[in-house]
């Protein structure tokens, strides 16, 4: 006897609709490759009778369509409750009355359903599809990222739940209209971290004036409705916190508030160089000590200088001339070891924030301490960095992603001022890793990993030790509000060398062969975003 | 008198070279962690050293634990700081 029921059940509130757009968006499903699906239409009170009628006609046609009117307009969240409650499938994809699903989008889905049969949440890539039938704007995200979804609604189109998932949380809330599906993600996902990412673009999102796909500012409920949905996340969180605005409307960085008054130990390895930064002689060290000291609003931290044997009688006196009771010195023994002596230094901190820090930085941001702080308190967070510039300005450092296991920094020597692509600038964003010049972790996460492995005397130290947490199951996020200089590669050779890369591709390369939070979709050797001409 | 940073202590104290070598465990166990992931049920080998290093951990904290009750409380005279806290 055959299973009858359908696979996915298609949720679509339906509310006065163009009728050649909901004509498009009930042939894309209608066309799907997969036959185990229904279509849940609801009719949320339209004005014009001509919709229902339209909608009668499919149902007619097709047994797997199934209709319902509402004769008032009680909004998008209630009416897909409407639909939720009529559906049986065992799982349920949300489209809206206007856009498109790919004809291969359920098949892509269930295949993904077949790889990994716990799976609560899938969400794919989506490209906007303009009045005269154009695409652009292709939205090729990264692997699941609690963080960014924090920050803005990520997840977008296509999502599909396990129906149990949704049922659970007892569906959309009405509250949030406008935000609900955001809403829905935040509160589903508070509950599983089963989500998978189908790395293809399968839905098409209609951009018609006045909806979403072109501007927030369309739909500024949609704005407080969002505002409300990540406040109420954070509120279920238990950390207690706050929702401060990024600089798009409708997008956000949460703040957890940090609770306490931990001691962070800033860790600095030195070898006391000095350099020209724009054309004056800098003493790093000193810089920097004088940035943290001056500039940082957190004042619960101690400062560890790791020296070299061989130039600690230079710098010693250096480091006593700034005359702060929190910086204490440990010498490390030649022969050089970078991970060496940033262990070493771990071992001698008090504090249960470790802030690893290169000397050739300088703080920007009062508050970087205490934005790091606030992310690296959160247990599922094991690795914090920071968003570094050059002297000039540009990006030093917003993240860092493998090409085929090969990592490097994102937007390198891009202009600062923008968002990124789709906020990753601006917006708190789960990478696989982030540099060492400045990272926090908390001390337990280090010394449960070991530490930076003396394995990497030089390079990749930073990375791997990314890796190693995330393997222990703790997520690594950069904060957009944790601002510094980084004037780079001048304490250390600034290539690699043959040996650590390949000693790094041995141990990471099957693993990192593709880097969950960099889309296999972007062309080119630049880890720049670049999309491809076609997709 | 405002008060002058402070040297932190000498980095080949019995102690803090215990507390690096056991770093140093927790990586290797790590990479063989992960090397057993990779190699599951195809290397026995490696299964017996995955054994001997857990026992090499086990007997590193068993001695910084050790240490930590025998040099006392006061971070001031402790050659590092966090003491008990340190271990998991």
């Amino acid at each position: 006897m055959p299973n009858l029921r359908p696979q996915f059940s298609v949720i679509t509130p339906v509310h006065d609709s163009e009728p050649a757009a909901l004509t498009d968006t009930i042939a894309s499903v209608v066309e799907q490759d997969l036959a185990s699906w229904e279509l849940c239409l609801v009719d949320d009170g339209s004005a014009d009778p001509a919709v229902f009628e339209l909608l009668e006609k499919f149902a007619a046609m097709d047994a797997r369509i199934r209709i319902r009117r509402l004769d008032t307009n009680v909004g998008i969240a209630d009416a897909s409750n409407v639909a939720l409650a009529m559906a049986v499938g065992d799982y349920v994809a949300f489209l809206d009355h206007d856009d498109l699903l790919v004809p291969t989008a359920l098949s892509e889905i269930a295949a993904a359903i077949e790889q990994r049969p716990d799976v609560d949440v899938l969400y794919t890539d989506e490209d906007k599809v303009g009045s005269t039938g154009e695409h652009y704007d292709p939205f090729f995200k990264p692997d699941w990222s609690p963080e960014y979804l924090e920050g803005f609604m990520y997840l977008g189109h296509l999502v599909v739940y396990r129906r149990a998932v949704v049922d659970a949380v007892g569906g959309l809330r009405s509250s949030t209209d406008g935000a609900q599906d955001w809403d829905l993600a935040l509160r589903v996902t508070d509950t599983t971290s089963a989500v998978v990412h189908v790395p293809k673009v399968l839905y098409h999102w209609r951009a018609v004036p006045g909806s979403t796909a072109v501007a927030v500012a369309n739909k500024p409920h949609a704005v407080d409705a969002a505002r409300r949905a990540v406040t109420d996340h954070v509120a279920r969180t238990g950390l207690g916190g706050r929702c401060v605005n990024a600089p798009r409307e409708g997008w956000f960085v949460v703040r957890p508030e940090v609770r306490g008054d931990p001691l962070v130990s800033v860790v600095i390895p030195t070898a006391g160089q000095r350099r020209l930064v724009d054309g004056k002689p800098m003493e790093l060290v000193v810089n920097c000590l004088e940035s943290v000291l001056e500039r940082t609003s957190y004042r619960n931290f101690e400062i560890i200088c790791v020296l070299d044997d061989d130039t600690a009688d230079v710098v010693e006196p250096v480091l006593r001339s700034l005359h702060d009771g929190r910086i204490r010195t440990v010498q490390a023994p030649m022969p050089f070891n970078f991970s060496r002596k940033v262990n070493l230094g771990a071992v001698y901190a008090r504090g249960s924030h470790l802030l690893l820090l290169n000397d050739d930085v300088e703080v920007i941001s009062d508050e970087w301490m205490t934005a790091m702080l606030e992310l690296s308190q959160r247990e599922p967070i094991g690795a914090v960095g920071a968003k570094l510039y050059f002297g000039d300005g540009t990006i030093q450092h917003a993240g860092v992603v493998s090409i085929d296991a090969a990592p490097g920094h994102v937007l390198y020597r891009a202009l600062p001022g923008g968002a990124g692509y789709f906020g990753n600038l601006a917006l708190n964003t789960n990478y696989a890793a982030v540099t060492g010049a400045c990272l926090m972790t908390r001390a337990e996460v280090f010394e449960e990993v070991g530490g930076l492995s003396t394995q990497f005397p030089r390079n990749y130290n930073d990375i791997d030790y990314c890796y190693k947490v995330g393997v222990r199951g703790y997520r690594v996020v950069l904060t957009p509000l944790a601002e510094l200089y980084h004037y780079e590669s001048s304490t250390r050779v600034p290539y690699p060398s043959n040996e650590e890369m390949e000693l790094f591709r041995s141990l990471w390369g099957q693993r990192m062969a593709r880097d969950p939070f960099y889309n296999p979709n972007f062309v080119g050797p630049a880890r720049n975003f670049d999309i491809p001409e076609r997709w | 008198m405002r008060r002058m940073y402070e040297v932190a202590g000498h980095p080949l104290e019995p102690a803090v070279l215990l507390r690096l070598a056991l770093l140093q465990a927790r990586d290797d166990l790590l990479r063989r962690d992960e090397e057993l992931e990779r190699l599951r049920g195809t290397v026995p080998a490696l299964e017996s050293r995955h054994a001997t290093d857990q026992a090499r951990l086990a007997d590193l904290e068993a001695k910084v634990a050790e240490l930590e009750a025998t040099v006392g409380r006061d971070s001031e005279r402790r050659p590092f700081g966090r003491g008990a806290t340190w271990k998991r």
